[in-house]
């Protein structure tokens, strides 16, 4: 005979549904300034219970606080102190928590945390310096644009950069100084050069600059390729329908202009099955073309090539293709017949009982 | 000349006719489009000004609990075994003693914590507990368990988000990749743990596609459980952003 055991109750009890979201600006990072104050406003809503708790935690909490909370609005308060951190990544938080009513014995809430990074930066003379080179056409100068970023209390009175540029190979093509410049606290500068590139051939390379700031150094590299007038073909559609059939690529532009006037022509045993609408790519850009062939070939694997013209330049590729039977399309195409047939019989009908009156 | 006054039955049948035709007529038109490479109708300015705007998004940092409750009820553990084994994935009743199965008269829960990014920027996401927090608080016994895990609603497919059900993995932005303890479940503790993301990877997207978790628990009631007063436990789910 089988012995039960009294009743055991298991209850997870919720709320119907538990929310809460905290509005506001955006601060982090941080950056710490001896005497900074810093207000933020923010908006508690979508709270689904009566109260909620609002907690501030963290390393530098003794220099945060928030006003009354009126209409669940609040304002953030942070008041550094007349004096230098330690360097470093310093954090404080802001919590808001629903609150469980006590009485509804298990149940579940939600809450949202924000996480404050604070920046303390050296009191040495530190810089980040980062490089743009943008990619560029055969023939054309090379925009330099090195930035640097101050990571220092102290202003820097002389700020230079001297550009190295460096082909796949890592051998040096030349390079180029900057003009100078001045770097306050805390503060970002930019100087702006151009490098002859006239003599680089299409491919891939690398530039260096080196950030001389009163006699202390920082470094950094981009990468930039040179184009060449030229398409690459992405892919395409591998697999023909019998029928009328859908065909697409895609062609990358490998130049640093809009290329005008592409199409493509889709060729399979040396007949012509399509031609795409004419289309344009932008510099550096990929763009698919798509047409609808009338394919009455057996099934199987064919070669073919598809013709890429762009502008008064033509670029053959040859490709694989398969023929295979009509799938899914077809039958949305006889979908389509069907409601045609149907409405003219309709009419049909209309014509037919006004003859008979 | 006499004009017959036309009947409702061919007014139906014209509506009829001009709504199949103009189906007829817009599918052609469709198919004119995409197969021609026409462009579409697009808010696109063709024409270049100068001018100045401002624009501040505020960040929106919000978590949401769609489901109201897990209750796996009342009920008993069959004499004949050793302990009721539950889960609030549909999987009630894991146990059985032969024919008869272990739980009796508990609730079959379908539906875990279904945890949802409401907000505009990617979380990270934690739990605590309060109250009676662990296996041997909360159920007592011999070798009780109560455990908590993580699933992408992707995966569990779990109705009831904001926007639409998500269909790609939630918890793999910001390079963390991580959903801690997918597979097993782990002992609820009081303190908790990070169960997507952590304190510097903010993994839970806000992405409607891929903005939901579904926190399951799973429960095992021994046989020589003792009733007694109705414990409690309290979970905060909390999502932890960049402020």
């Amino acid at each position: 005979m089988k012995r039960y055991l009294p009743l055991l109750m298991l209850f997870f009890l919720l709320p119907s549904i538990s929310a809460v979201t905290l509005t506001g600006a955006k601060l982090s990072p941080i950056i710490y300034e001896p005497g900074k104050v810093i207000t933020n406003h923010y908006v508690i809503s979508g709270q689904t219970t009566e109260e909620i708790d609002i907690v501030i935690d963290g390393a530098l909490k003794e220099y945060v606080s928030m006003s009354e909370i009126i209409d669940n609005e609040f304002d953030l308060l942070i008041e550094f102190p007349e004096k230098y951190l330690e360097e470093g990544t310093h954090d404080f938080s802001l919590a808001v928590e629903e609150i469980a009513d006590p009485t509804s014995g298990a149940g579940a809430v939600t809450g949202v945390a924000l996480n404050f990074m604070v920046e303390v930066y050296s009191m040495d003379k530190v810089v980040y310096a980062s490089l743009i080179t943008p990619d560029i056409s055969e023939g054309e100068p090379l925009p330099i644009t090195l930035t640097a970023d101050s990571r220092t209390y102290q202003n820097i009175s002389l700020l230079s950069g001297i550009i190295t540029v460096y082909d796949d190979e890592n051998v040096s093509l030349g390079e180029i100084t900057t003009d100078t410049g001045v770097l306050p606290a805390l503060g970002t500068t930019t100087l702006q050069t151009t490098f002859d590139a006239s003599s680089l051939t299409a491919g891939e390379y690398s530039a260096k600059a080196l950030v001389i700031f009163d006699g202390l150094e920082d470094s950094a590299k981009s990468s930039f390729k040179v184009g060449a007038r030229d398409v690459t073909l992405v892919n395409y559609t591998s697999a023909l329908e019998q029928g009328f059939g859908t065909f697409s690529a895609t062609v990358s532009n490998e130049w640093g202009k809009d290329l005008e006037n592409v199409y493509l022509k889709l060729f399979v045993n040396d007949e012509e099955m399509l031609q795409t609408p004419t289309g344009r790519i932008t510099a550096w850009g990929q763009e698919q073309f798509e047409g609808i062939a009338r394919i009455d070939l057996p099934l199987g694997l064919y070669d073919g090539n598809v013709e890429v013209y762009y502008d008064d330049d033509l670029k053959i590729f040859p490709v694989s293709l398969e023929i295979v039977l009509p799938g899914e399309k077809g039958a949305s195409n006889l979908g389509f017949v069907l409601l045609i047939v149907l409405g003219a019989f309709i009419v049909y009908l209309i014509i037919k009982r006004r003859k008979k009156k | 000349m006499l004009v017959g006054k036309p009947t409702n039955r061919t007014a139906v049948l014209f509506l009829l006719t001009t709504i199949v035709l103009m189906t007829g007529v817009t599918v052609v038109l469709l198919n004119v489009k995409t197969y021609s490479g026409l462009s579409s109708i697009t808010g696109l300015a063709t024409d270049s000004g100068t001018g100045t705007s401002t624009l501040t998004i505020s960040q929106s940092t919000s978590i949401t609990s769609q489901v109201s409750s897990i209750a796996f009820g009342s009920g008993y553990v069959n004499s004949s075994c050793t302990a009721c084994v539950m889960d609030s994935n549909n999987n009630h009743n894991q146990t059985t003693a032969g024919t008869d199965f272990c739980c009796i008269t508990f609730e079959n829960v379908k539906s875990g914590f279904l945890l949802e990014n409401t907000g505009n920027v990617n979380l990270s996401i934690n739990y605590s507990c309060s109250g009676s927090c662990d296996s041997t608080a909360f159920i007592g016994g011999t070798s009780p368990f109560l455990g908590i895990k993580v699933t992408n609603n992707s995966n569990a497919d779990q109705t009831g988000e904001t926007g639409a059900t998500d269909s790609v993995d939630s918890c793999v932005s910001d390079g963390a990749g991580t959903i801690n303890n997918t597979d097993d479940y782990q002992n609820v503790t009081p303190s908790g743990w990070w169960l997507c993301g952590n304190y510097t990877k903010y993994s839970l997207d806000f992405a409607d596609a891929s903005d939901a978790l579904v926190i399951d628990l799973n429960v095992s009631i021994p046989v020589d459980v003792t009733t007694g007063a109705e414990k409690t436990a309290t979970f905060t789910f909390k999502g932890l952003a960049t402020g």
